[in-house]
């Protein structure tokens, strides 16, 4: 999946090659005018007007005068081999499927564009597709010649670098098996070859179509064309789809598989409707494949080999990944490359680039008060996501920063595998046909989620990906408690383990937390303000068999922006595999010693001071060890250790393990 | 004990028999007097100097209540130096009158009322003294505690091996030596008032008897296990020499024993600093065959005083001492020579 993502969107953004100049060989003039009468360019309509906001004008000046004021993108070449049948590239084709802006179509010499009609033959692996335009156009087909020997002075005829029609000659240089099942030979050839022609015709002496131009050679001039025959001989009854490649999910999992790509639809079929069987049958490869990808990981996905994540609750305000490990064992990884941009007032964008494919971020609003704004308004999401995520524009070699895509064009919410509920938005990049997508977790304060960018054509399969990754998005919730009772009463998004939990709290008295696992309660020891806060940390849980997700450490904090609260870290008994440190931690725990023994400690400068101490629960099972909470009471007031052990004392009365 | 007020004059004693104190970060390592002493008292003549001090006097209290080298004490009253921190130092009243003090020097700097600050300040500054010397106080009752956790280490592994008669003898000598320091330190912080200077002396003198007491019952102890080793036919423990041999020795004992030459070094050089630290004194005997040059071949340690270090010392003493050999028919011979080395800290007799 990873491959054809980085491919589909390589030829489409594809930058400037070498262009190679003519050599000897040549056609006559009145060949050359024919084979320009039947060589048209594919293109994909512009949009008119997007919904991009700059935060400058951008220097479109800066773009070749040509594709500034074209409406429409050149991304190959097509040529005709029959009244109104005319042949192109299946990738080039592809390109216009799923488009923000209407069907793809040709064009002539004169301009003339027409949409194409209908898919008469496709073949994906051997990257070519038989079509119809509407409004037939006058041509005279190219004939087509099966009869070619190595060394043949040959013509590669596209549209090379969006130029317009160009010729260029070369010679037949060798016939090489294809890679994958030896089914054909392609035609390699010197002919220069340049993105955008691909699709056009390679051309005998004669002008007869010998082969269709599909790629080129990196670094050399040796370039691929299918041999015409095997378009001609092609089924017009299916549109085909036979590739194989390396399956995994970059980034996450260290397991790949072989992705075997074999599908099919009938044909003909017009534009709009092979779109969406395209669509529906890539999808339904990058589902099978990752269905065939987790059972054949089965033995090694998270849970498995996740001794010390189970038996660790981070604080990760700041979303983190849960992901493999060369050794394929599982944990939670904070972010190598974090940026923080501050929002006005007190808030700030966090973003991770580190899958560069899917944007870890956080938004955290700024100011204490819950407003229901923030989770409505698309427009919104987007334009604070705009100010920590950097999504410039480039032209020329300008990047210019996008300030808003306008609201979303579309909303839906996705149910995780620990019923999490995900706001995903898609937002137009007009300008490039993509789509910006972001999936978005609410929290009390903001938002965590992903954001992944993708031309439009790719959209249901990066959705796809993007779903998987979801589940694995390891999290803090944080939030004033004011900011907190609105989450908790705002159902429709809420996670279902928030279902059972009730948070109490008045201005000046103390904060209640009550969950199936604990109660909690700091009357007397912390009271709670406006400025107070609450983060729950989850974690995950294997409990009678089944992983779940939960709340796995509860901190009130007197001033979210101090160092005063009162925590809970539940602590599961460490698996033998867990590591040193989680075993030597549960042992001190288990026997009140060490950092566990109850007594007062301050750090260096006498400024932060602590007590620390340990309940437990009962056993889930009598064979299980019951799990532990590490309960800690921190504050940077000035108190005597007297205060801190008065404190525990309070704190103890009115603190419950239930589970 | 020089005329010093309260737990002053009691660190100082401790000085005098350890070295000198140094203020105040708590060392890692065994516990020593150095460890606490009292702060500095410092100019007290505005608002900021005051918070300086409370500041001081609260870090004092961390300082007590976390030192790793009194974690795991209890004395016999059943307090920790933990307890003793949250019972005696900066109580509840004591601070909310210092609070209250310092609300008013505040208050009177702010308003530029010069006498009223001095007032309130010259109020603070005995309150504060006092919980300085509690805090003193504290630290040096525990550093105390600490030292004699030692002792009752050793003690407790000779204990081990003693006849159940043996053993309650010395538990009672040290148990009654130490209630009795326990119950005058906790009278003294009791009073709600700085430690008076009898205090303080008494409890210098009652810990010096409280050493003396644990040496002495661990020196008996150690005498009669080794007789016991002794009776069961088991040689006691040798030092082989590993130096040379020092000059021949010119003159003999002129008996059938050797005799230790005149001019051998003194104990002083060979007492090991711990033990000093700790006041860990002792006798040990040895059993040195001494060659016909007046060379200790070997030497074993015949009665153990209890503290291993202490025995070895005195045998490293006696293996590079002079000697003047045994002597029979007008001719040195080699010999063996039993005698007793004292570790004594106080010149008592």
């Amino acid at each position: 999946m990873d491959i054809r993502v980085r491919f589909l969107a390589a030829a489409l953004l594809a930058g400037a090659l070498p262009v190679v100049p003519c050599a000897a060989a040549s056609l006559t003039a009145d060949l050359q005018k024919q084979v320009r009468a039947a060589t048209f360019e594919v293109v994909i309509k512009k949009p008119v007007k997007d919904s991009v906001t700059y935060e400058k004008p951008p220097p479109l000046e800066l773009l070749p005068f040509v594709e500034r004021n074209d409406a429409y993108w050149p991304v190959g070449t097509a040529f005709a081999i029959g009244p109104n049948t005319f042949v192109t590239a299946a990738h080039v084709m592809v390109l216009g499927v799923g488009s923000q802006f209407g069907l793809p179509g040709v064009r002539d010499s004169d301009g003339h564009v027409y949409s194409i009609d209908k898919v008469l033959k496709f073949a994906l692996h051997e990257d070519f597709v038989v079509f119809t335009v509407s409004g037939t156009p006058s041509v005279t087909a190219f004939a087509t010649s099966t009869n070619f020997a190595i060394d043949d002075a040959v013509f590669a005829v596209g549209n090379a670098l969006g130029e317009g029609v160009v010729i260029r000659d070369g010679l037949l240089t060798s016939l090489t098996p294809e890679a994958q099942d030896g089914k054909w030979k392609w035609l390699r050839f010197s002919a220069a070859a340049s993105p955008g022609n691909s699709g056009g015709p390679l051309l005998d002496d004669k002008g007869q179509v010998i082969g269709v131009v599909t790629a080129k050679s990196p670094n050399e001039n040796l370039n691929y064309a299918l041999p015409i025959a095997e378009v001609l001989q092609a089924s017009a009854a299916q549109a085909v789809f036979d590739t194989r490649e390396s399956f995994g999910v970059a980034h996450l999992l260290q397991g790949t598989i072989v992705g075997e790509f074999k599908a099919s639809f009938p044909l003909p079929q017009p534009f709009a409707e092979f779109s969406r069987l395209f669509q529906a049958a890539f999808l339904n490869y990058t589902r099978t494949q990752l269905a065939k990808l987790t059972d054949a990981e089965a033995a090694t996905l998270f849970p498995n080999d996740s001794a010390k994540l189970l038996a660790t609750v981070y604080q990760s305000p700041d979303p983190s990944l849960v992901t493999q490990d060369q050794d394929r064992s599982w944990d939670a990884h904070s972010c190598n490359n974090a940026t923080n941009t501050p929002l006005p007032g007190d808030g700030t964008v966090w973003s991770c680039p580190d899958d560069p494919q899917a944007v870890l971020f956080r938004i955290q609003f700024p100011g204490t008060a819950p407003d229901e704004h923030h989770y409505q308004d698309t427009r919104e999401l987007m334009d604070v996501l705009l100010k920590g995520v950097p999504l410039p524009r480039m032209i020329g070699t300008q990047a210019v920063r996008i300030t808003s895509l306008g609201p979303a064009v579309s909303e839906s919410l996705v149910h995780d595998r620990f019923g999490r509920i995900w706001q995903l938005r898609s937002y137009s990049l007009g300008y490039a046909d993509a789509y910006v997508e972001v999936m978005a977790l609410p929290t009390p304060d903001g938002y965590a989620g992903l954001l992944v960018v993708h031309p439009s054509v790719l959209r249901d399969t990066v959705l796809e990906r993007t779903r998987f990754l979801a589940d694995y998005m390891y999290l803090t919730y944080t939030g004033s408690l004011a900011q907190w009772r609105a989450f908790l009463e705002r159902r429709a998004l809420r996670p279902g383990v928030f279902d059972h939990i009730a948070l109490q709290f008045e201005l000046g008295k103390g904060v209640r937390f009550d969950s199936p696992r604990l109660h909690l309660d700091t009357a007397g020891v912390l009271a709670a303000s406006a400025q107070s806060s609450l983060d729950l940390q989850m974690t995950y849980l294997v409990e009678h068999g089944a992983l779940t997700w939960d709340v796995g450490g509860v901190i009130v904090r007197e001033d979210r922006d101090k160092q005063t609260f009162v925590a809970m870290y539940r602590q599961a008994k460490p698996a033998d595999d867990a590591g040193k440190e989680r075993r030597e931690r549960w042992q001190h725990m288990s026997a009140r010693d060490g950092d566990f023994a109850g007594i007062a400690g301050h750090d260096e400068q006498f400024s932060n001071f602590w007590i620390r101490s340990v309940a437990a629960g009962k056993p889930a099972a009598a064979d299980q060890a019951a799990p532990l909470y590490e309960v800690v009471y921190n504050t940077d007031n000035k108190v005597l250790p007297r205060q801190l052990e008065d404190i525990q004392a309070t704190l103890a009365k009115d603190l419950k393990v239930i589970e | 004990v020089p005329a010093l007020r309260g737990a002053r004059a009691l660190l100082l004693a401790l000085a005098a028999l350890s070295g000198a104190p140094c203020w105040a970060q708590p060392l890692q390592g065994p516990v020593s007097a150095q460890t606490f002493s009292v702060p500095e008292a410092r100019p007290l003549d505005n608002p900021q100097q005051l918070d300086e001090a409370l500041e001081e006097l609260r870090r004092a209290a961390w300082r007590l209540h976390t030192y790793p080298g009194f974690a795991s004490l209890t004395d016999v009253r059943g307090h920790t130096a933990a307890v003793d921190v949250d019972t005696f130092f900066l109580t509840p009243a004591h601070g909310a009158q210092l609070e209250s003090l310092r609300a008013h020097v505040r208050d009177a700097a702010q308003h530029g009322d010069d006498a009223s600050l001095r007032k309130s300040l010259s109020a603070a500054a005995p309150l504060i003294e006092v919980e300085r010397e509690r805090a003193a106080f504290i630290g040096a009752y525990w550093t105390l505690e600490a030292m004699l956790a030692h002792h009752v280490e050793l003690l407790a592994q000779l204990e081990e091996a003693a006849s159940p008669p043996e053993r309650a003898t010395a538990q009672d000598d040290v148990e009654r030596a130490a209630r009795a320091l326990a119950a005058d330190y906790g009278a003294a912080l009791s009073a709600d008032l700085a430690p008076p200077p009898a205090t303080a002396a008494q409890l210098n003198a009652e810990s010096h008897a409280l050493f003396k007491v644990y040496n002495s019952a661990r020196g008996k102890l150690a005498a009669a296990l080794s007789e016991d080793e002794r009776a069961r036919g088991r040689e006691p423990p040798a030092r082989e020499r590993v130096g040379d041999c020092p000059a021949a020795a010119t003159t003999t004992s002129g008996s059938g024993q050797p005799a230790l030459a005149p001019g051998n070094g003194s104990l002083e050089a060979v007492y090991p600093q711990e033990e000093r630290h700790y006041s860990l004194e002792g006798v040990v005997v040895l059993l040195a065959s001494v060659s016909a040059s007046g060379c200790a071949q070997q030497v074993q340690v015949y009665e153990s005083s209890g503290v291993p270090a202490l025995d070895a010392a005195a045998a490293r003493w006696a293996e590079q001492a002079s000697y003047r050999p045994a002597q029979r028919e007008h001719q040195a011979v080699d010999g063996t020579l039993k005698f007793r080395v004292r570790f004594s800290l106080h010149d008592e007799g």
